[in-house]
C-alpha cells in the first residue's frame, strides 16, 4: 500500500511479529489504528501484516533494527498521522550472575532502554498533542533472579516512562508503561522446564496471555485516556501483591 | 476512528455514590457498555434520574455507615433475580484538616465511611461472589492515598486504608476468581469539588499548574479506568492502584515553559 494512503491515525508497534507486540498490534488495530508492524524479523513482520489485513485492518510491516537511529528516524519520517508509539521489542536472556558481563549488560541497555528513548524523542516531536507512548516494563523491574541485566533495563523504562510523562505533559502526550508478569507466549511455552511451578506460584493458577498484555496497553493507547500518565500498570495476575513474588 | 467500548453486557455491577459526579459517570459508562447497574446513594435525586433514563439502572436508596446495606442491596439483587458480578466501591468523604484540627470524631467518621464502608460491602460481595465463581471489585482511593497531602490527615489516612484493604484483598480471593483493584484519583472537577478548585488558590497552583498535564480531571476519565479494571479486558490485573491524576504523582511541574522545543 502506497504511503500516502495512510490517512488514519497510525500507531507504531516494535517488535510486532511475535507473542505480545503480535497482540497488541492486533488489538490497536481492532480500536481503528493503521499498524507500523515493526520488527528487525521480515517474515514474522508480514505474517503479522498478513493477519490483520485478512481482518480487514489497514497495516504494513517496517523491517528495522530499533538500535539503529537512522532507520527509526526514517520510519517516523515516513508515517503522516502518528498518533501512538508502543514500545514493546525488547531482549531477554538469563544469565547467572557471577557469568554476567558488562557487555550482557550494555547490550541489554543497548536494546530494552536507549531504542527506546531514541525512537520515543524521534516520536514526541512527530506526535501532534493527545499522542501516546506506551513502554513495556516487566514485573521483573522489582526484582528477579538470574537476569540482573534485564531487571536492571526494565526498572530504568520505569523509571524513564516517568520521566517522559512529565517532559512531554505540556504538549498533552501521555506516557505510561505496562509491566507484564508471566506471559504465555511460544518463547515461553518453548522453554517446557519450570511451567508448572511458575503455574502454581499464580494467584488464580493461571498465567498470562498476550491479550492481556495488549488491552491494557490498548486502554493507554485510547484517545480518551487522557489524564493517565506516569503510570506503570502491573498486570501479572496478582503474583506480585501478596509479598511471595520471590522468583 | 472506531474505538469498540469495553463491552460489560449483562453484567451486575453494585456502584455506590452513583447520584453525582465520578460515581455518576461510572453509572454511566457501565451502562453504556451494556451492564445493569445498581446506584446506590444516600440521596434520591441523582439515580432516580438515571434510572428514569435507563432501564438498566436499579436505584437503591442507602448509607454505606449502615450496617445492614449489604443487605437492602442484596434485597434488590434477589428481586430483580441477578447475581453480582461487579462491586465498585465509590461512596466516600473528604474534608481537609491537618492532624490537630482533626478531632477523634472527624477520624471516627473518615473510619466509617470510607474504610469500614468499603470493608463491609467488600466483605458481603466476596462472599457473593465465591458462590458464583469470580468477580471484580474496584475501589475508588486517591492520590492523597498515595503521597502526603495537605491538611487531610484524616482523609488521606483512610484512602491509604483503601489501598491496603484492595491489595490485601486481591491477595486472600485471587485464588477464588476475585480481582480487586484501585482506581486513585488526583483532583477532579465534581460539585463537591468545584467551589474548592474556585477558592482555594493553593489547590489551583499545586494540583492544576503544576500537573504534568495541567489540567483538572473529569469525571469521565475516572469512570473509563475503572470500567477497563472492572472489565474481563482486565482479566489479568489484581491488587493494582492505577493512578488517574494527569501524572501528578509522578513529579510536579515547577517551571513555566517545557524544556522542549516545537
Amino acid at each position: 500500500m502506497p504511503m500516502s494512503e495512510h490517512r488514519s491515525p497510525t500507531a507504531i508497534v516494535t517488535g510486532a511479529g511475535a507473542g505480545i507486540g503480535r497482540a497488541i498490534a492486533n488489538r490497536l488495530a481492532e480500536d481503528g489504528f493503521s499498524i507500523v508492524v515493526a520488527d528487525r524479523a521480515q517474515a514474522p513482520a508480514e505474517e503479522t501484516v498478513r493477519q490483520l489485513q485478512e481482518k480487514g485492518y489497514e497495516a504494513r510491516a517496517a523491517v528495522l533494527d530499533i538500535t539503529d537511529p537512522a532507520a527509526t528516524q526514517a520510519l517516523i519520517d515516513s508515517i503522516e498521522t502518528l498518533q501512538v508509539l508502543v514500545n514493546n521489542a525488547g531482549i531477554f536472556t538469563v544469565v547467572e550472575f557471577d557469568k554476567l558481563t558488562a557487555d550482557d549488560f550494555r547490550r541489554m541497555y543497548e536494546v530494552n532502554l536507549i531504542a527506546m528513548f531514541t525512537l520515543s524523542q524521534q516520536a514526541s516531536r512527530r506526535m501532534p498533542e493527545g499522542g501516546r507512548i506506551v513502554n513495556l516494563c516487566s514485573r521483573a523491574a522489582f526484582g528477579a533472579r538470574h537476569y540482573a541485566h534485564y531487571v536492571a533495563s526494565k526498572a530504568a523504562v520505569a523509571g524513564f516512562t516517568k520521566a517522559l510523562a512529565l517532559e512531554l505533559g505540556m504538549k498533552q502526550i501521555t506516557v505510561n508503561a505496562v509491566a507484564p508478569g508471566i506471559i504465555q507466549t511460544d518463547m515461553l511455552l518453548e522453554r517446557k522446564d519450570g511451567l508448572e511451578e511458575m503455574r502454581a506460584a499464580q494467584p488464580t493458577g493461571k498465567l498470562g496471555i498476550p491479550e492481556d498484555i495488549a488491552h491494557a496497553v490498548s486502554f493507554f493507547a485510547d484517545p480518551r485516556a487522557s489524564y493517565v500518565t506516569g503510570q506503570v500498570l502491573i498486570v501479572d495476575g496478582g503474583r506480585s501483591v501478596g509479598g511471595t513474588a520471590a522468583f | 476512528m472506531d474505538f469498540p467500548i469495553t463491552s460489560l453486557q449483562g453484567k451486575v455491577a453494585v456502584i455506590t455514590g452513583a447520584g453525582q459526579g465520578i460515581g455518576e459517570a461510572i453509572a454511566h459508562a457501565f451502562l453504556s457498555a451494556g451492564a445493569i447497574v445498581v446506584a446506590v446513594d444516600r440521596e434520591p435525586a441523582g439515580i432516580d434520574a438515571l434510572a428514569s433514563k435507563s432501564d438498566h439502572a436499579i436505584p437503591v436508596m442507602g448509607d454505606v455507615t449502615d450496617a445492614s446495606l449489604p443487605n437492602v442491596i442484596g434485597a434488590a439483587l434477589d428481586e430483580a433475580d441477578l447475581s453480582l458480578d461487579i462491586l465498585i466501591n465509590n461512596a466516600g468523604v473528604a474534608r481537609g484538616a491537618h492532624a490537630i484540627a482533626t478531632s477523634d470524631e472527624d477520624l471516627q467518621r473518615y473510619f466509617d465511611i470510607n474504610i469500614l464502608g468499603v470493608f463491609r460491602l467488600s466483605r458481603w460481595a466476596l462472599a457473593r461472589m465465591m458462590n458464583t465463581g469470580g468477580g471484580s471489585i474496584v475501589n475508588i482511593a486517591s492520590v492523597f492515598g498515595m503521597v502526603g497531602a495537605y491538611n487531610s490527615a484524616g482523609y488521606s489516612m483512610s484512602k491509604a486504608a483503601v489501598i491496603g484493604m484492595t491489595r490485601q484483598l486481591a491477595t486472600d480471593f485471587g485464588p477464588s476468581g476475585i480481582r480487586v483493584n484501585a482506581v486513585a484519583p488526583g483532583l477532579i472537577e465534581t460539585p463537591l469539588t468545584a467551589e474548592r478548585i474556585q477558592t482555594e488558590t493553593w489547590r489551583r497552583q499545586i494540583m492544576i499548574e503544576q500537573c504534568p498535564l495541567q489540567r483538572v480531571g473529569k469525571p469521565e476519565d475516572v469512570a473509563r479506568a475503572v470500567r477497563f479494571l472492572a472489565s474481563d479486558e482486565a482479566s489479568f490485573i489484581t491488587g493494582q492502584i492505577l493512578a488517574v491524576d494527569g501524572g501528578w504523582t509522578t513529579g510536579r511541574f515547577p517551571r513555566p515553559e517545557p524544556l522542549h522545543g516545537v
